[in-house]
């Protein structure tokens, strides 16, 4: 997997690289920031190699805290887990971070107010709350 | 001397102090406590996979080790027994079953467990065959994406943003300085509009968003990618329709995955010294050198 470091880089690319950073920065809405940066994460290789994957996704999983609707951040969280699974095998500790919030999350989304939203459609389908969740589980 | 009295009188008041309050012991009611938990049967154990994997393994090594004493073992392993009641009764084929079990199911293996070697193949062999049993239990991304926009759909319609194709072949075409920079303006400046779909358009336009993004991205029209993009993982932000939530979040990573992968791969092409390409050629022959191995 570590085919090249910051060494490799030419001074050009770190600026391209920096610059998308800075563009996905700007976003002002947490959750498409968050969903951008994670999309590009892995061009922080780029800028630092592999030894900053670690410090980037424990930020990454704690500012998925900030996300306040349980709904919009389980999935975030869903998300995180499976681009850092892409980038980086090893690191385990943010994801078992992210494992447990989403424990916490699952609890506020299981209360009756959130049921009500999910199970209740304006067109009237009927969702069933406990695939809901497993569906939300397993792309975790 | 003076300390430890007026260590003993502070000791003496404070046991005074202390008989004001009477410490009773309370007897708990363990049962109660233990039903308040409620305890659920798991009918999903994920360590059993691994444990008949790894009791297999222990089997098979016994037997490559003492072909008789794993025969005298024969009629528990329920392995065989399960495979002689798929292919017929006959005792004679299922004293010879374990092997060829592995057999089918490795094909590479040496079917010869007096050989000194065979042992040794057989166990290795069994570490591909746990990592298989482990991995087949993960259902690949792309089935699991399939079923989830199958199954999580809605009667009503769905907000999106509108992104003509007219202007992208418009934006990509210009050729002067001049049309560029208005372009990228035109592009900054317009308001996006948002059309509503029902989920069945849904899905099929944010295919074609997909494609549009990665077309938008190779006519250099790179601002206009990061726009779609942005607008697109701007979209997760709205749960009004929670039942089309799953669908929506998979549509969408989908094209942002898309968009990560095109600026990685695009600073990749860009900024790599020839030292970085040569190092990752090497990996590539590496591999290669492993894959033949």
């Amino acid at each position: 997997m570590q085919d090249f470091g910051p060494r490799d880089v030419t001074e050009e690319a770190r600026e391209t690289c920096k610059n998308w950073f800075y563009k996905v920065a700007s976003i002002r809405e947490i959750v498409p920031r968050l969903y951008m940066e994670m999309a590009i994460i892995r061009c922080n290789q780029f800028l630092y190699g592999y030894a900053e994957f670690d410090e980037t996704l424990r930020r990454l999983s704690v500012m998925i805290r900030g996300i306040g609707d349980p709904l919009l951040a389980m999935y975030a969280r869903a998300y995180f887990v499976r681009k850092s699974w892409d980038i980086d095998t090893t690191s385990k500790a943010p994801i078992a971070q992210c494992l447990s919030d989403s424990a916490a999350t699952l609890r506020q989304l299981s209360q009756p107010y959130w049921q009500k939203i999910i199970c209740s459609s304006p067109a009237g389908t009927k969702v069933d709350m406990a695939a809901y969740i497993a569906c939300i589980l397993l792309l975790i | 001397m003076a300390n430890e009295t007026f260590g003993m009188a502070n000791e003496k008041a404070a046991g005074e102090e202390a008989t004001d309050i009477i410490w009773e012991p309370l007897i708990r009611d363990s049962a109660a406590a233990e039903s308040a938990v409620e305890m659920e049967e798991a009918d999903w154990d994920p360590l059993s996979a691994a444990v008949a994997a790894k009791e297999q393994k222990m089997l098979e090594a016994a037997l490559a080790k003492s072909p008789a004493a794993a025969a005298k073992q024969e009629p528990f392993d329920p392995l065989s027994r399960h495979v002689a009641a798929a292919t017929s009764s006959d005792p004679l084929s299922a004293a010879t079953d374990p092997l060829s079990a592995a057999a089918a199911n490795r094909p590479s293996v040496p079917t010869s467990p007096g050989v000194s070697t065979g042992g040794a193949a057989l166990v290795l062999s069994d570490g591909a065959g746990d990592q298989g049993e482990s991995v087949s239990c993960f259902v690949p991304w792309n089935t699991r994406k399939t079923s989830i926009v199958q199954n999580f759909t809605t009667t009503g319609t769905i907000q999106m943003p509108s992104f003509v194709s007219v202007e992208v072949a418009k934006a990509g075409r210009g050729a002067g300085l001049q049309a560029r920079v208005q372009a990228i303006e035109d592009t900054a400046d317009d308001e996006v509009s948002m059309v509503r779909y029902n989920a069945r358009e849904y899905v099929t336009n944010m295919t074609t968003l997909n494609e549009e993004l990665a077309r938008a991205w190779n006519n250099e029209e790179r601002v206009k990618a990061l726009k779609m993009a942005i607008e697109c993982a701007r979209l997760l932000a709205n749960t009004s329709t929670p039942q089309f939530y799953p669908s929506l979040f998979v549509l969408v990573t989908e094209i942002l995955d898309t968009f990560g992968s095109l600026v990685f791969e695009r600073i990749k092409q860009k900024g790599l010294t020839a030292e970085g390409r040569a190092k990752k050629r090497v990996q590539v022959s590496f591999d290669t050198c492993a894959g033949l191995f």
